[in-house]
């Protein structure tokens, strides 16, 4: 069954210098229980896509296109009725554990309050559930009293997943959720998630930079720059067949115990300036393999094949021919 | 010589910026606003209609053709007063900056940069003063030393003197063991070079907004001095003492004795907030949000 | 650290304060040029008068020990005798200190309430009109002498419209037993709503001018650093779990932005005693800043150094308060 479907979504910024495109007709979906990773370098407009959304995005954001979540539409939704949604059917999972909880309120109050506000129950009853939901991330319930500053950060990190959780959303967005942690506990992080993701027949949408975090959870895989979203597929696919340069490039980035011979690459010059994209592909001027077209015109979304995306000229029918014009 | 260099085309340039952005045209009507106190201040036997400390008419006339903002008690041309007032409204604003900022910026220097128990005693001298109502310490030095300009400049300095000796000292304190300093003194620059010619430059730019923000609040501590009969000695024209007056007619429903007295105290002091307002935003846009 | 030790710790740090708040108030008035027996006597004294004055107030000793036997007194609760009606000070600023401190915490009420709402609704209609008006208010009051917007309340509602008192706290008459010295106060506890009617009546104009100047400067606070909190990321995901705005913005927020909020009202005290006595002139309301003014007048110099120490002590004391509250607010601020 599919969860939700993003149609032609773009967001658009508007900054006292300009206007930024963070993303650029996005198009993808997921089903029920299935884990999708996006990835990308900071500031290719991932996280803005996940916050989309869950239209948390400030005011001066427009979101184009469909955003369709169990076939209706978010971003044609009231207001209130949108609000109702989220952390109650989508919630999510932030990268900075240390900040994201209110330091003022204990630990009680925000759950409380996120469970009243979206269900009509009593203040015991909240608590309940709260000290189910943090049993279930393995923090002691007798912690709720605590304020966030008398919990370390991996804790904290648990109380946001346990928060994010505690009323069986259908969906979860995780946003870098273990980029601010040290190694072991982003192990521990990861694996509560996946169990808690199974147990709750969730679906979850993880967006890291860390190409090992997705291969670890991810069933299908996303990768965006410059805010597109250059190739999707499966994790097999995208792990041992990449096809658009970019997500070439980005592995051969990553440091592997693999293959100790291999050279450590590293892609040259830097994403672009999302206030002032280039023409055509976003891409361009850093690939290896870049065509005359690729400096006029933005490629389309192109299905190589079923559930397989590439956002590039090569795979263009007529592509290949016009590879050979490529300066390197 | 290109264009972008010519002077003239900067200027325009830099006018057309003011004037596309908010917080620069608040800094122009701001500055024009002082413009035409100061204006008032130095011209002011050219521009007012009357002397102001001479009958020039019947007493407790309201707003008539020959006096435009009415009479006092005395008979005595209330839109002359204001115009000779804001001499010593600007006089003496001017002067009790001056004065603090003299006494502040040089202490403020040495504390921050010898450190050690004299900042100690210095910061907390000045942190209590700073605590302390500012016009309540103006009210008893000005009751000690008298009425007269100078005096009531001193006044409002010693209150005043403490907000520079804060900015700079904290602002010393934190950049006196940077790179640039330390290189200085690897180099064998001596303390008063390095304080003057290091140090200084890079602390002053934080006066500036102060500066101006100081000067509204010194013309409202003057005229709350010379309201409490504290000012200037009467009948020198003074907006403070003229409202204080204005004030026993009050019942008679002589409005236009408070009303425009007033109202020059509003305007003036409008204009430096809004001067130091929009300037410091216009020039520092990212603090601006946060200051707001 | 619990917070018993931290209101200890805080009330010794404060002592040094005090102390030298006090030392600089005795330098100003006893040693800046300008002889105060001299101006209290007007100048043309013969010499014995003058050195039978300074003997009668002490000054005749050394300046340090003038000091301390001042401080000594100070807390003991002495601060001496009024040159001119030979009273204690102490009790004269006793019986005057009540109507000072119902009309700064009634200014102060409704500077909070103005400063709230209005920087809360501000913070949430960001750039909308009740924006922007905000902060035109807040420029414009900011250059509004107290006195001059008490003067036009007083001619506006008391002489025109005739609504209100224009001065005093209380018609004669209608006096409440007093138990707390604080009118409104008494006249709720013993029932007495004639005299409640009156003293707010008497309160409104003098409070509401004294309230809407220190209004400007919570408004901007509260709003700058609402604006701030809002940017926090912790209220990016209070709405990410569809938490209502209302409850992001006073819950959230504001309780967030509460302590360095505090800390600059703590701050502004200074211009809410400044405008009191500002005020009370205005309104001929009977407490110690109209006393104060009425002392200078007088040259009573040992009663003016009696209230400003006074003053000081307020503002101490206050300063206090303030960061306790905040510790109760803010549990961080205590460990």
């Amino acid at each position: 069954m599919e969860l939700l479907k993003l149609e032609n979504v773009s967001v658009k910024y508007k900054t006292r210098e300009g206007r930024v495109l963070a993303a650029e007709d996005v198009n993808i979906s997921m089903n029920e229980r299935e884990t999708l990773g996006i990835v990308g370098e900071s500031g290719c407009g991932k996280s803005t896509l996940g916050n989309a959304i869950l239209g948390i995005l400030p005011k001066e954001t427009s979101v184009e296109g469909k955003i369709l979540f169990n076939k209706t539409d978010l971003l044609s939704l009231p207001r209130k009725k949108f609000r109702m949604i989220r952390g109650k059917d989508i919630s999510m999972i932030f990268q900075d554990p240390m900040t994201s909880l209110n330091p003022v309120m204990k630990l009680k109050h925000h759950f409380i309050e996120t469970i009243i506000t979206h269900k009509k129950v009593s203040k015991e009853e909240a608590i309940n559930m709260a000290e189910k939901a943090l049993t279930d991330v393995g923090i002691n319930a007798d912690r709720l009293n605590d304020y966030p500053f008398q919990l370390s950060g991996g804790m904290r990190q648990r109380v946001m997943i346990a928060l994010a959780l505690v009323l069986n959303p259908k969906l979860v967005i995780a946003d870098e959720p273990t980029t601010s942690l040290d190694v072991i506990v982003q192990a521990q992080i990861l694996n509560i998630l996946k169990g808690l993701q199974n147990e709750y027949n969730m679906g979850m949408i993880l967006i890291t930079h860390d190409l090992g975090v997705v291969a670890e959870v991810a069933d299908n895989i996303g990768v965006m720059y410059g805010g597109h979203l250059v190739e999707y597929s499966t994790k097999m696919n995208i792990y041992k067949d990449p096809k658009h340069p970019y997500t070439k490039a980005l592995l051969e980035s990553i440091p592997n115990t693999d293959i100790n011979d291999r050279e450590l690459s590293f892609i040259e010059g830097y994403p672009p300036d999302l206030m002032s994209v280039p023409e055509g592909c976003r891409f361009s001027d850093r690939c290896p393999k870049v065509m005359d077209i690729c400096k006029s015109s933005t490629p389309p979304d192109m299905f190589i094949e079923e559930n397989r995306l590439v956002k590039c000229w090569l795979y263009n029918e007529g592509g290949a021919k016009s590879a050979s014009n490529n300066r390197s | 010589m290109k264009k972008e260099w010519s002077p003239s085309y900067r200027l325009g340039k830099a006018l057309r910026r003011v004037f596309k952005n908010k917080s620069g045209l608040m800094a122009f009507i701001g500055f024009a606003i002082l413009v035409t106190y100061i204006i008032f201040a130095v011209f002011s036997p050219y521009i007012a209609p009357y002397d102001p400390t001479v009958k020039s008419g019947p007493a407790y006339s309201p707003p008539t053709k020959d006096h435009w903002f009415g009479t006092t008690n005395l008979g005595y041309d209330v839109l002359s007063r204001i115009i000779y007032g804001a001499r010593i409204a600007l006089l003496i604003a001017f002067l009790a900056v001056a004065v603090a900022a003299a006494i502040g910026i040089p202490l403020g220097l040495l504390s921050g940069y010898i450190g050690g128990a004299f900042d100690r005693i210095l910061s907390m001298i000045m942190d209590a003063i700073y605590s302390f109502p500012g016009l309540i310490l103006a009210i008893a030095i000005a009751a000690v030393l008298g009425p007269g300009i100078i005096n009531v400049a001193l006044s409002i300095a010693v209150i005043y003197a403490p907000t520079y000796f804060r900015v700079i000292r904290n602002q010393v304190s934190s950049i006196k063991d940077d790179l640039f300093v330390e290189a200085a003194r690897a180099i064998g620059a001596r303390d008063r070079t390095i304080l003057l010619k290091y140090i200084l430059p890079n602390v002053l730019p934080s006066v500036i907004v102060v500066l101006s923000m100081n000067l509204a609040d010194a013309i409202m501590t003057e005229a709350g001095l010379s309201f409490l009969g504290l000012g200037i000695a009467p009948p020198t024209p003074d907006w403070g003492y003229d409202l204080s007056n204005g004030q026993r007619y009050l019942l008679l429903n002589y409005w236009w004795m408070i009303i425009f007295p007033g109202m020059s105290i509003i305007t003036v002091v409008l204009g430096f907030s809004l001067f130091s307002e929009g300037a410091n935003e216009f020039l520092n846009p990212n603090i601006g949000e946060t200051r707001r | 650290m619990s917070l018993k030790w931290y209101i200890i710790t805080r009330v010794l740090m404060a002592i040094p304060m005090f102390f030298i708040l006090l030392l600089i108030i005795f330098f100003v008035l006893r040693i800046l040029p300008g002889d105060p027996i001299m101006s209290m006597l007007g100048g043309k004294a013969p010499m014995s008068v003058i050195e039978q004055k300074k003997h009668e107030l002490g000054y005749d000793k050394p300046i340090i020990e003038q000091f301390f036997i001042y401080v000594g007194g100070l807390f003991r609760g002495d601060l001496g005798k009024s040159a001119l009606t030979k009273r204690p000070i102490a009790d004269e600023i006793g019986r005057k200190l009540p109507a000072t401190i119902e009309l700064t915490i009634f200014g102060f009420l409704i500077a909070l309430a103005i400063g709230i709402f209005w920087g809360a609704e501000a913070t949430r209609h960001h750039n909308e009109s009740i924006d922007v008006a905000g902060r035109f208010y807040a420029i414009f009051i900011y250059s509004v002498p107290v006195f001059w917007l008490g003067m036009l309340f007083q001619w506006f509602f008391g002489v025109q419209l005739r609504w209100l008192p224009i001065a005093g706290r209380i018609s004669p008459l209608l006096r409440p037993e007093q138990f707390s010295g604080l009118f409104l106060f008494d006249a709720l506890i013993t029932w007495d709503i004639p005299a409640f009617k009156d003293a707010l009546a008497h309160i409104i104009l003098p409070g509401l001018a004294l309230g809407m100047i220190i209004s400007s400067i919570f408004l901007r606070m509260v709003r700058s650093n609402m604006v701030l909190m809002l940017s926090r990321d912790f209220v990016k995901a209070a709405r990410a779990r569809g938490i209502r705005e209302r409850s992001i913005i006073y819950r959230h927020s504001l309780k967030n932005a509460f302590v360095p909020i505090m800390t600059v009202m703590g701050l502004q005290l200074a211009l809410l005693m400044a405008g009191a006595v500002l005020t009370e002139t205005t309104f001929s309301w009977p407490g110690i800043g109209s006393y104060l003014v009425e002392k200078i007048r007088y040259r009573d110099f040992p009663a003016v150094q009696g209230t400003i120490a006074i003053f000081a002590l307020l503002v101490v004391v206050i300063n206090i308060l303030v960061d306790i509250i905040n510790a109760l607010v803010d549990p961080r601020v205590r460990y």
